[in-house]
């Protein structure tokens, strides 16, 4: 006895139904065999049947037609061949050979143990309090006037919150997807989501006074701006909810648009003020107190020297786009 | 100098009238015919925009001015246009011969006679009579008296100071001796009864100029006004390398104190809190001076500022945060596009006074001044956890290798007291 599998996919979720008994009638009708709830689906939309070369399947819907691989069926019955994509309607189904290849299972990242550092909750502890420590940190360094303690504890206190409503969105997200709360790698992202960009931007302001250049610290700036939310969105699905790398990579480009697309406006606006005229001299300011440079140290009439062949270069440059 | 006097041109009416005495009536009636009202008009209204008063000399077609009473037209010969007016209300079209920015004087020429030359004289002595004529806040011609009081020092543009009640419309008119002869042109005024007149001998440089080349109009005035301004700011910045300037301490520096009489310096450090974990001081400096070239372009000046901060009780990163806020320098000023390139900049470290400074040297060309040049010079102390010092130069409407110099010749004289 010949068998076939139907994969009819709703809201996502994929049912398979074994078909066994032919022929057998696909349709919304409750007479049918298998009801398909589908309102573009015909009462009777499709029969499948076992004919002398094999299987059949015939047309039996004269509202919304069916599709076979994308071919419009008449109303005669046509030899069907396995595997095929069916279209009832709007109604999208695959019929299958019972032998069909299946997909290979998902290992979980918690069997990874210590360095599945988005599911293991030690991690996630770890992240947050890191991430209190660089504000107040971060907050003590930049005011340098006495302050009391309290003072920094109403600084942390803010974007601790905003990062627990942060890994609430995102864990109700995920029940309302997966039907999993997944609460402690969306604390993981949350903190990481307030921490990286803290750590990016002590990292831009090292390389700056570093290599005596501006550049570092706004490529890192855009590119936190441009990839941290897509590149965390990335590691949750596919790490968290085990979606192929490619769908993952579709969902964060997609889901993180508006906010792209903002930070583009803002870049091509900060882009068109820097090629414009200032009155303001644009050089490297950046100190630090560990003073760690490629640059070696000269003697002033050397660099003087030196800076009058780089400004009359540059100058003549400035006066050739002036001039144009 | 701007900044503290007011030009004697009137752009705009609207002060208290205030009229002249006219005590001395035989010398007013005899040079009455010689002065003039200097207009500038605009072409396409025909109304003026800007008033001054010049004056016949040496020859009767060619009349004194200010140059800021024709700035305007200097900077838009093609909108605007120079006309004269006499004591009895007959005008004319007047032609640009040449001028100098620096004394702020100009000379124009006539298409007729205008009357008889006024003759130039030296000085007379200090407490003598002067007589200055003009048209002030342009409501009529009048003659006003006062008292010399000398030749100011060459560190305060060497102008007379004029005891007198000088008033806007007056500019480019002539101070006269008891004998009627041209002593000084009435140039600007600060305070009370206090003017100051341009020495008519600056007046006969360009005259004597414009004799060898008999009176034909300056081809490229940009160019003159670049050359002037160069010759001027190198002459300054020779002056000031010259001058022993003495050492002033700042932090665990000890830095050149006053490069000449004429700079003028003030400590704007914050004033200390009881709380504070930093010390702060800065002390700035400048010479005042600025050569007027058009309403929002004045150059000429030199300024410089030390920076001092230092912590006994802030961690090093927290002081330099701090310390980082205190590393940017400008040029106050209100140049357009249209009038300079962007600052292009260098940067890297130099040894000063033994340390490790990080030091910037930035540089913008006047685009219609070929040659002439702002320049802006910052260093900052790098190295030491607890301790900063900046200092900052910045030189406007110069040429580059006399600033570089001046930098050069300052830093060098700087000393580490630890």
């Amino acid at each position: 006895m010949e068998k076939l599998i139907l994969e009819t996919t709703q809201r996502g979720v994929k049912t398979y139904h074994k078909l066994e008994n032919f022929p057998v009638i696909l349709g919304r009708g409750f007479d049918s065999d298998v009801i398909i709830s589908d309102i573009t689906v015909s009462p009777s939309h499709v029969k499948i049947d076992i004919g002398e070369n094999g299987f059949e399947i015939q047309n039996l819907s004269t509202e919304n037609g069916t599709r076979i691989n994308g071919v419009r069926l008449a109303e005669e019955p046509e030899p069907l061949s396995i595997p095929a994509r069916l279209s009832l309607g709007d109604f999208k189904s695959r019929l299958l050979a019972p032998d069909a290849a299946i997909a290979p299972t998902r290992i979980k990242s918690e069997g990874n143990g210590w360095f599945s550092f988005l599911s293991n909750p030690y991690w996630a502890g770890f992240f947050v309090i890191v991430t209190a420590l660089a504000i107040a940190v971060g907050k003590y360094i930049s005011t340098p006037v006495a302050q009391d303690s309290l003072m920094y504890l109403s600084k942390i206190l803010p974007a601790m919150l905003l990062m627990l409503a942060l890994a609430l969105l995102i864990a109700s997200v995920s029940r309302l997807s997966a039907h999993r709360w997944a609460f402690v790698p969306a604390l993981s992202i949350a903190s990481l989501f307030l921490l990286l960009p803290m750590m990016f931007e002590y990292i831009g302001e090292f390389m700056d006074y570093f290599l005596t250049a501006d550049w570092p610290s706004s490529i890192i700036k855009h590119s936190t701006e441009f990839l941290l939310l897509p590149a965390l969105l990335l590691l949750y699905l596919t790490r968290v909810h085990y979606v192929r790398f490619l769908s993952a990579l579709g969902i964060a480009v997609l889901v993180t648009m508006p906010v792209t697309a903002f930070f583009v406006s803002d870049l091509v606006d900060q882009m068109s003020s820097h090629s414009g005229f200032t009155p303001m001299p644009n050089y490297n300011k950046s100190l630090s107190s560990l003073d760690i440079r490629l640059q070696k140290t000269m003697e002033v009439d050397e660099f003087l020297k030196e800076s009058q062949t780089v400004l009359d270069e540059k100058i003549e440059k400035l006066l050739k786009q002036a001039a144009d | 100098m701007i900044r503290y006097l007011w030009l004697l041109m009137l752009c705009s009416i609207g002060a208290q009238s205030a009229l002249a005495l006219t005590d001395t009536s035989s010398i007013y009636e005899e040079v009455e015919s010689s002065v003039y009202q200097i207009r500038v008009i605009n072409n396409e209204t025909g109304k003026k925009v800007a008033i001054g008063s010049g004056f016949v000399v040496q020859q009767d077609n060619i009349l004194a001015t200010n140059y800021h009473v024709v700035s305007e037209y200097v900077n838009g010969s093609d909108v605007f246009r120079l006309e004269y007016l006499s004591t009895d209300g007959e005008s004319g079209p007047l032609e640009l011969l040449d001028l100098d920015v620096i004394h702020d004087l100009a000379v124009v020429k006539s298409a007729k006679p205008m009357g008889k030359p006024l003759v130039i004289a030296g000085v007379p002595d200090k407490g003598a009579r002067l007589f200055s004529l003009g048209n002030p806040l342009d409501l009529g011609f009048s003659i006003v008296t006062g008292t010399n009081n000398g030749i100011m020092t060459q560190d305060q543009d060497g102008n007379i100071l004029f005891s007198g009640n000088l008033n806007g419309g007056m500019s480019g008119g002539p101070a006269l001796d008891e004998s009627g002869k041209v002593i000084g042109i009435n140039v600007a005024t600060q305070g009370n009864a206090l003017g100051f007149l341009v020495p008519a001998n600056y007046l006969s440089i360009i005259l004597d100029r414009l004799a060898k080349t008999s009176f034909i109009p300056v081809e490229d005035r940009f160019a003159r006004i670049s050359e002037q301004l160069i010759a001027n700011s190198k002459r300054t910045i020779d002056r000031l390398s010259g001058n022993n300037w003495g050492t002033t301490q700042i932090g665990s520096f000890l830095v050149p104190a006053e490069l000449d009489k004429s700079m003028r310096c003030w400590d704007l450090s914050r004033v200390p809190k009881k709380d504070d974990l930093f010390r702060s001081f800065l002390t700035q400096c400048s010479n005042q001076k600025n050569t007027y070239l058009s309403k929002n372009l004045s150059l000429g000046m030199i300024n410089y500022e030390y920076v001092w901060m230092d912590t006994e009780k802030l961690i090093p990163a927290r002081f330099f945060t701090r310390y980082q806020k205190m590393n940017s320098s400008f040029i106050e000023s209100d140049v357009e596009k249209s009038d300079v390139t962007n600052f292009a900049c260098h940067t890297g470290f130099t040894k000063i006074a033994e340390q490790d400074f990080k030091t910037t040297v930035c540089r913008r060309d006047y685009l219609k001044y070929k040659g002439l040049s702002d320049m802006l010079f910052s260093t900052v102390l790098v190295g030491h956890q607890a301790q900063g010092g900046v200092f900052n130069l910045d030189v406007t409407g110069t040429n580059p290798s006399a600033a570089y110099g001046l930098f050069q010749k300052m830093v060098e004289s700087f000393q580490w007291k630890s």
